[in-house]
């Protein structure tokens, strides 16, 4: 392997679903995980599996629903849309996170 | 009150599990047929298109079980696994089940006779106002010789 993946850091997974489905609107778990390939080109090392049980975490707090549909291909999916409360969470996770990733920016900042 | 919500929609799926699970492997079986449908338009033959597409996804078994944990009451799940386990159990073994049910009723009942007699006697206060003021009127000689109170009452009248 030419370069070293990194595993997706706790709790940014949730993040990343959110924002995904923000940007290209409801979408099957199949896609909600080839669009996260796709933004982070590959540098994170996802099992797309592990997409399921964030996806139910995100439901149980209702911040994302679920519905059966069918995939542009004519298959049976269960697609799955933002809510509004789940809109909310976006907004305060980004700011949680600007302000861990400031943070960690002040310590790896090359010191003088 | 998210932790709320999350209590509310693991006891709902408590009571839904047969049909939580047959959605859950439906959306999988969805998920690994779009994986290999885009695989195979990148021109893999079937076979390594469900090898990809299975890698890709990581463990199947280990993904539906950490849903399910997530999921229900996996606690209580539990706990209903082991009575039924117990019951199956004793069930297979009569009598076995009936030497400890004997066992217990015989234990509980003794201790249960034990203790209302001396909660009766000795735990219970006399049921009179004062009882710290109660005394004993004894005859001279012999402590344990103990009289009635009108028999008193007579000897007290006649001294």
């Amino acid at each position: 392997m030419p370069e070293s993946k990194s595993d997706v850091l706790q709790g940014t997974l949730d993040l990343m679903v959110l924002k995904t489905l923000e940007s290209m609107g409801p979408l099957h778990g199949y896609g909600i995980a080839r669009r996260i390939e796709q933004v982070s080109e590959n540098t994170v090392s996802l099992n797309q599996g592990t997409i399921y049980p964030a996806l139910l975490r995100l439901e149980q707090r209702a911040w994302v629903k679920a519905e059966w549909g069918t995939s542009e291909t004519g298959r049976r999916a269960k697609f799955y849309s933002l809510t509004r409360s789940g809109r909310k969470q976006i907004a305060q996770e980004t700011e949680n996170w600007e302000r861990v990733a400031a943070t960690m920016a002040r310590f790896l900042a090359p010191s003088n | 009150m998210s932790w709320i919500r999350v209590l509310l929609s693991r006891c709902s799926a408590f009571f839904s599990r047969k049909r939580l699970d047959a959605d859950l492997d439906e959306e999988l079986c969805a998920h690994i047929e779009l994986a290999i449908e885009e695989y195979r338009s990148n021109g893999m033959s079937e076979q390594q298109a469900r090898t990809a597409a299975l890698r890709a996804f990581g463990g199947v078994t280990q993904v539906r079980e950490s849903y399910r944990v997530q999921r229900g009451l996996p606690w209580l799940e539990e706990a209903v696994r082991d009575i039924r386990f117990a019951f199956r159990k004793l069930l297979l073994s009569p009598g076995f089940a009936l030497t400890a049910i004997l066992t217990l009723a015989v234990g509980i009942g003794a201790n249960v006779v034990v203790f209302s007699v001396l909660n009766g006697i000795i735990l219970r206060p006399l049921n009179v106002l004062q009882p710290d003021n109660l005394f004993q009127v004894a005859g001279g000689g012999n402590r344990g010789d103990s009289q009635s109170y009108p028999e008193g009452a007579s000897s007290e009248k006649a001294s």
